[in-house]
């Protein structure tokens, strides 16, 4: 686990984490009262765990997707994956180990998250807040499914294309399939063309992801049978853009 | 010091060619062939200098008993774990060496680390990207060093661990490998126009030839040096 650890030592060293951690920390408490709350003070505590959602979702695409294209750009130009390499780290090994270290640091972010989220927004009827803790489990599980490969897939690209390409490429994807594809999904109501509707039921559907409206409009949490079709689907999302990662991935530039 | 259970060696035979397979989009691969061995070549503990111009497959051949790109014709069979110090090999531009240290060993190889940085005068609490091309090329033998002083066979390879250094660190590095040479195979690239180190044997690529001449102490520098040409 050296380049874990190496890895891990080179997030920490940098920081950047802290000033996402302080964001994560802070603005769910304040973004809301910049609204006219005052109007209806109830909305106050759905809004704070809709920023802190919101918020987990910018880092996760704004500092985890970039930290992975770079780190994959830096450690195969300066030599360090080949080095691990000749050690006996086989590639499936390093994106591991890659990827669990900028894991480790975003653990902390969906933790925080999830504990604004649940505790300090929870509605004071009992049923209401059973609901409302489940729809945070079912959230966060669905959040991971998107973006735990999306990682491995900047982390893969980083390592053949420059950092920035790599970034550009996997955010570009996490966006289209966050909020792309609802604009394509209206141009499509009025619109029978067969490839666009091809193109529309072969996108990644990240969006199904996305528990944020039941949290705000309290819909509960999804059913069981609801959240095993998303999560399936997520779920094979994911092993297609692993399967596809890994061969991308190469040791040395 | 440490035991050693095996004695770590490179076996390189006769006819093995290093180079590059390159592919053309639409095309068949074509072998660029650098260089071929002439005779079968074992290296065994001690110090084995690689020599070449420019351009001749040093690093190539490097890359190969590293197991990072295959050989055109042949393999390498080596015995010991292998470590591979590239000449670029960097690390974040942030991190302290001894933080390097601390991301990569355990307490005891730590403290052997930070006496080694000592003696060859690596400033640890100066971050990477502030140091010297020189003590950069410290921190990657500190590494390959410290790694290898664990238990068991160990081959290094290093390519051009030197450039950059200054006359009183090579000396100090020089004497290190003198005091730990028993399980260490060390091939070490270095550039023709490097002043004379002691070794026991040297590769030789020529005329896209890999050869090995048994030196016994310090190579002919010059009569080694001009037979490149």
């Amino acid at each position: 686990m050296e380049l874990y650890k190496l890895t891990l030592a080179s997030i920490v060293n940098r920081k950047t984490f802290a000033i996402f951690a302080l964001l994560l920390l802070t603005l769910p408490f304040v973004l809301p009262l910049m609204t006219p709350w005052e109007t209806k003070p109830t909305i106050l505590e759905p809004a704070r765990a809709q920023a802190a959602w919101s918020l987990l979702w910018m880092a996760a695409l704004g500092w985890l997707l970039f930290q992975g294209a770079t780190i994959g750009d830096k450690w195969s130009s300066h030599g360090i994956f080949e080095y691990f390499k000749t050690l006996g780290v086989s590639r499936r090994k390093q994106i591991t180990q890659v990827w669990l270290s900028c894991f480790t640091v975003f653990a902390g972010f969906a933790a925080i998250t999830f504990v604004i989220s649940t505790f300090t927004a929870m509605p004071s009827d009992s049923v209401e807040a059973r609901h409302w803790f489940m729809t945070n489990v079912q959230y966060l599980l669905l959040f991971l499914l998107v973006v735990a490969p999306l990682l491995v897939l900047s982390i893969s690209l980083g390592t053949r294309l420059n950092g920035a390409a790599a970034y550009a490429i996997t955010i570009g994807l996490a966006l289209y399939g966050l909020f792309g594809i609802g604009y394509l999904e209206v141009f499509l109501a009025d619109n029978k063309n067969p490839i666009l509707n091809l193109i529309y039921v072969i996108s990644p559907h990240y969006h199904l992801s996305d528990l944020n409206s039941r949290l705000v409009f309290k819909l509960g949490a999804l059913p069981l049978a609801e959240l095993g079709q998303i999560a399936a689907y997520l779920g094979g999302l994911a092993v297609l853009t692993i399967g596809i990662s890994l061969p991308l991935y190469r040791e040395g530039k | 010091m440490k035991s050693s259970h095996h004695e770590p060696s490179v076996s390189i035979p006769k006819g093995l060619t290093i180079g590059y397979r390159s592919r053309r989009f639409g095309g068949a691969a074509k072998d660029i062939n650098l260089a071929t061995s002439s005779e079968a070549i074992c290296l065994k503990p001690g110090r084995h200098l690689l020599l070449a111009r420019n351009g001749r497959g040093k690093t190539t051949l490097l890359k190969t008993v590293a197991k990072i790109i295959p050989a055109l014709k042949g393999s390498i069979q080596c015995a010991g774990t292998v470590q591979f110090v590239d000449e670029d090999l960097r690390f974040d531009s942030e991190m302290k060496a001894k933080q390097i240290f601390g991301a990569l060993f355990k307490n005891g190889q730590r403290t052997y680390a930070r006496e080694m940085a000592e003696r060859i005068e690596l400033d640890v609490e100066k971050p990477y990207g502030k140091l010297s091309k020189g003590n950069r090329q410290k921190v990657g033998l500190i590494i390959a060093e410290t790694r290898a002083f664990e238990n068991g066979p160990h081959i290094l390879l290093l390519d051009e661990p030197f450039s950059g250094l200054d006359f009183a660190a090579r000396e100090k590095v020089d004497s290190i490998w003198t005091e730990n040479n028993d399980s260490i195979v060390r091939l070490v690239c270095v550039h023709p126009d490097e002043p004379t180190l002691n070794a026991e044997s040297a590769l030789i690529i020529r005329e896209g030839r890999l050869e090995q001449l048994e030196v016994n102490g310090t190579l002919d520098w010059m009569e080694t040096k001009q037979s490149l040409n």
